[in-house]
């Protein structure tokens, strides 16, 4: 047990207690977790960060047909500063990527992250020079949606899944919550880790290859489906 | 073109597309020819049939000046520029699209730069629409326009230094590794994001560099007061006297994260108090790569990606595309799939007015608006879903037909929607058009003159609110347009309320196409039976050796398309959709252009917005319903 | 004697802890992690340009004005509103002399121009 004098810092073991207070972990703070986090879960204030089609049906979810309102989210706050929840929903490209990391950092704990739709999850079907393939390469993500888009029942079954999360989380383990001021602003997997999620893979790298039965022109074309190949046996 | 039940149907090959002889009788070639002589290199014929002059590009200012400014010729405007690089090596071409609003008279005037010396001169003192087509044909191809005011990057970011993305010897994925690419978009420093004329707005020497958290700062010593572009060469600033009484300007970034901006624009607005002295759009924040993705797909495998540029009309865009190449076949698809590309379009043209009838009403205060808007999308989306298996990403077409025909029962409910739907219009005019703060939020804002207009390349309902009464519909009637009756609503102030009344009976007008359509839909087959272009039937391709054949290369390979180029538009529910298509006669195009309308349009806004107030910045970019998936592509 | 009072003593208590109790509650329960990004100024996801110690238009003051001197007008209506049969004609004349007062301010300001931009 932990002495009152000593607060534990954000660094410190996660098994001790309540993040700034130091009471240590027993059935009261169970109880609090539960009510904490029956609050959180059930008023979570979505920023839409919305780009492209997915954003259309973000949009869709929010009217009457879909009303994320019946889960306390129909409050998008476009301002980062009141919102809990990022919905990422579209694609993003490399020009906007600092804005969203940016808009993540000012984004006050706790905070969660939803990447809706194939492109912010992993790039989706735009596998180019100007797209992140996967918006978890430069901030993390809670939950991913996939679809081209997801229909607004999938968007909201990720909801559903963000609040089991937070069902789940408790105040006695601060680790989650961590921010070292050295990860700001920073992208969010090294670069060996991006490498390795951005490689092409499934449908892409056949195709090429399967259509150069016959040539399709006469005319050079950059033979780009060899490179930076990690470790396929093609 | 008609035939009956019992005749076979054939394709027809547009034989006379083969054949050049008549593009020298065009008046404008001839005007030409006989002017710059040697200038005019040569002429081809554009697959849709209307002639392409070749020139040398050292004299394009000149050639162009003469198109517009010729009483006999006025091609007063200008519907796109766009590069094109045909293999590594090769010069690039340049194509200048034309248009003539007074003789209705279509034109293509293009040249080839070499590599050695990749520039030619400047048309945006001709038409206002070239500068960000410039800006952009120099962004992805490395072409200088001499002259241009403003040079610089548009859709790739300020500091993009992996090259010029859609030349033929740049990798699809970039030049550099991904981790690379993710570090330098993390490591932006403030002049990367901004122009240098905002940064001279704000007072800052161009090599100030930001604090180590990189949030604002104080200006460079010496900057100066006023800001710097409005000193008189002649004066020094230590002569100026400052105005006790007057604020200073300030400089705020709408965007590119914003609830009105309606996707990722970002204005910089220097403001004077609540007014706006000045905007200026940055794009790019969704530049998807579009054109140069599709490079590397068959012309089937297009059809997914146009859906992902418009995404609130994006039937139109599979329409469009499908047409485009069917251009270049050569081929004309089934009445039944004309007629259902008709419905089809104008269905989404509803969808896509609704949309931004619910957001412009959400932008302006008015919430309900929005959900009726989306009550009814929803039920074209059920009509989407129940044909496509998509809502939004519907993919709907193939080269020579559609992807399926009708599910049973589908022509019925597109008629009850259609029954069912002007009532819900004519609920939000009654609760909008006389309502004495939306007509004075509405009215004589952002207003835009005709030849203006004309001269920024508005097309749409923005172009038709300023008095203009250009519809592609009309125009160059396609898909049998000209068999319909209905009417273009036309404006005359070209200000916000205008465009929002255009767009209105533009919707009445659609649901007069949609009735007369479905009441003339045809059974029949709903793909050409050429079967080197559609997948045959199973059973046929089972059955016969030469179908199976023909089944095997088009699921391996996909269709072939006969060498030829092509720039075909159609009226999208933003404006003129422009495809810039080039096929070598290979598998995949040269070339994929894709001239959103929506990209001229929100070029004329920092021209509508000075002036105003902040809160009618915000009507205004509502005002001409922009998507930035076919803005930034 | 004092039992009218009694509700508003009772409003007033209970708001004060509503407010203290959701304040002193994200102040226990909540984390603490402040970065120098976060606490940097919010321009949508961009780097601000340029400072905020500029000098404002006074347009914008003339606004803040009359909006405080409205509202402060409405704040006085809403009790005399509650027990205006109490206060019968007297009360009825008085209003409206307070409101014919701040009318004749709001007519002044309106034809000055105070309300229009500029």
């Amino acid at each position: 047990m932990k002495k009152l004098d000593t607060l534990p810092t954000a660094a410190s073991s996660d098994e001790s207690g309540l993040l700034d207070t130091g009471i240590p972990r027993n059935w009261m703070t169970t109880r609090l977790d539960y009510v904490v986090n029956w609050a959180r879960r059930n008023s979570l204030w979505p920023m839409p960060f919305g780009t492209a089609c997915c954003a259309i049906e973000m949009m869709a979810s929010a009217a009457s047909k879909y009303d994320i309102g019946r889960f306390g989210m129909e409050r998008m706050s476009f301002s980062p500063r009141q919102a809990d929840l990022m919905i990422v929903a579209g694609r993003v490209s490399y020009k906007l990527a600092p804005v969203l990391r940016r808009i993540w950092d000012q984004m006050p704990q706790p905070k969660w992250c939803v990447s809706m739709g194939a492109c912010a999850s992993s790039g989706g079907m735009f596998d180019n020079y100007t797209i992140v393939q996967g918006i978890d390469t430069i901030i993390p993500v809670d939950v991913y949606v996939p679809g081209c888009p997801p229909r607004p029942e999938g968007l909201i079954y990720g909801l559903l899944m963000i609040q089991e999360k937070i069902k789940g989380e408790s105040l006695a383990h601060p680790m989650a919550r961590d921010e070292p001021e050295g990860a700001v602003g920073r992208p969010n997997l090294p670069p060996e880790a991006v490498e390795l999620v951005s490689q092409p893979f499934g449908n892409s790298t056949s195709q090429n290859r399967a259509s150069g039965l016959v040539p399709t022109s006469a005319l050079a074309r950059p033979r780009d489906r060899r490179e930076r190949r990690l470790e396929h046996t093609d | 073109m008609t035939t009956t039940a019992s005749e076979p149907r054939r394709t027809l090959i547009l034989a006379e597309a083969r054949d050049d002889s008549d593009v020298y009788a065009h008046p404008s070639v001839v005007a030409l020819t006989e002017r710059f002589g040697e200038v005019v290199r040569t002429v081809t014929r554009d697959a849709v049939g209307y002639p392409v002059v070749w020139i040398d590009p050292r004299q394009n200012a000149s050639v162009l000046r003469f198109l517009r400014d010729d009483p006999a010729q006025s091609y007063d405007f200008l519907a796109d520029v766009m590069g094109a690089h045909a293999g590594v090596g090769t010069p690039i071409q340049v194509w200048y699209q034309l248009w003539s609003m007074t003789h209705g008279r279509q034109l293509r005037v293009a040249c080839e730069v070499p590599l050695e010396d990749l520039e030619v001169e400047t048309v945006t003192d001709l038409w206002r629409a070239a500068d960000w087509l410039e800006r952009e044909t120099w962004d992805m191809f490395g072409v200088t326009f001499r002259g241009h005011p403003d040079l610089r990057r548009i859709l790739m970011p300020e500091n993009y230094e992996e090259g010029f993305p859609l030349r033929k010897d740049f990798p699809l994925r970039g030049r550099f590794s991904r981790s690379e690419q993710v570090r330098r978009a993390l490591s932006r420093s403030l002049e990367d994001v901004y122009a240098v004329e905002e940064l001279e707005m704000a007072g800052y020497a161009s090599s100030a560099r930001p604090g180590p958290d990189g949030a604002a700062f104080a200006p460079a010593a010496g900057a100066s007061w006023p800001p710097i572009r409005d000193l008189d060469p002649s004066q020094r600033p230590e002569d100026l006297v400052h105005d006790p009484l007057e604020g200073t300007p300030m400089i705020i970034n709408m965007g590119p994260q914003h609830p009105a901006t309606h996707g990722v624009l970002r204005l910089v607005l220097e403001l004077d108090g609540e007014r706006v002295m000045r905007c200026i759009p940055h794009i790019g924040y969704l530049h998807t790569g579009f054109e140069k993705t599709c490079e590397y797909r068959e012309w089937n495998q297009v059809v997914p990606y146009t859906d992902r540029m418009d995404y609130l009309a994006p039937m139109l865009y599979n329409i469009g595309y499908a047409g485009a190449v069917e251009r270049l076949l050569g081929v004309e698809v089934t009445d039944r799939c004309r007629v259902l590309r008709v419905i089809l379009g104008e269905l989404n043209r509803l969808l896509g007015h609704l949309l931004w009838l619910g957001t412009t009403a959400i932008d302006i205060g008015a919430f309900s608006v929005f959900l009726y808007t989306f009550q009814e999308r929803e039920r074209i989306y059920n009509l989407h879903e129940a044909y496509t298996g998509g809502r939004i990403t519907t993919s709907v077409t193939r080269v020579g037909g559609m992807m399926a025909d009708l599910p049973v029962g589908w022509a019925t409910a597109a008629r009850e929607f259609a029954a069912t739907f002007p009532a819900t219009v004519d609920e939000v005019e009654r609760l909008l058009s006389k309502n004495a703060i939306w007509q004075g939020r509405l009215i004589d804002i952002g207003a835009i003159g005709a030849e203006d207009a004309i001269s920024w390349g508005l097309t749409g309902p923005n172009l038709r609110a300023s008095g203009v009464p250009y519809d592609v519909r009309k125009a160059r009637p396609y898909l049998g347009y000209d068999e319909y009756d209905f009417d273009v609503p036309v404006g005359s102030k070209g200000d916000v309320y205008d465009r929002y009344l255009v767009r209105i009976e533009e919707m009445r007008q659609s649901v007069r196409i949609l009735d007369q359509a479905l009441a003339r839909l045809p059974d029949g087959p709903i793909n050409i039976d050429d079967y080197q272009i559609v997948l045959p039937p199973k059973s046929e391709a089972m059955g016969s050796i030469d179908t199976m054949i023909s089944h095997f290369k088009l699921v391996m390979e996909g269709i072939r398309v006969p060498a030829g180029e092509t720039w075909y538009s159609i009226e999208s529910s933003k404006g003129e959709l422009g495809f810039g298509i080039i096929s070598d006669g290979g598998t995949k195009p040269v070339r994929c252009r894709f001239r959103g309308p929506s990209f001229n349009n929100i070029a004329s806004l920092p021209a509508m917005v000075e002036n105003e107030l902040v809160a009618d910045v915000i009507a205004i970019n509502a005002s001409l319903d922009v998507v930035l998936g076919e803005i930034d592509r | 004697m004092l039992e009218p009072y009694l509700g508003i003593l009772i409003l007033a208590v209970v708001g004060v802890l509503n407010a203290a109790g959701m304040m002193g509650a994200s102040h226990l329960l909540g984390s603490r992690r402040p970065t120098t990004v976060k606490a940097s100024p919010y321009e949508s996801g961009i780097t601000p340009l340029g400072t905020t110690r500029e000098r404002f238009s006074v347009n914008f003051y003339i606004i803040a004005m009359l909006f405080i001197v409205l509202d402060i007008e409405t704040l006085f209506l809403i009790p005399w509103a509650m027990s205006f049969r109490e206060f019968g004609l007297a009360g009825l004349i008085e209003v409206t002399v307070f409101l014919g007062v701040l009318g004749v301010g709001l007519v002044y300001a309106w034809r000055r121009g105070a309300l229009e931009w500029d």
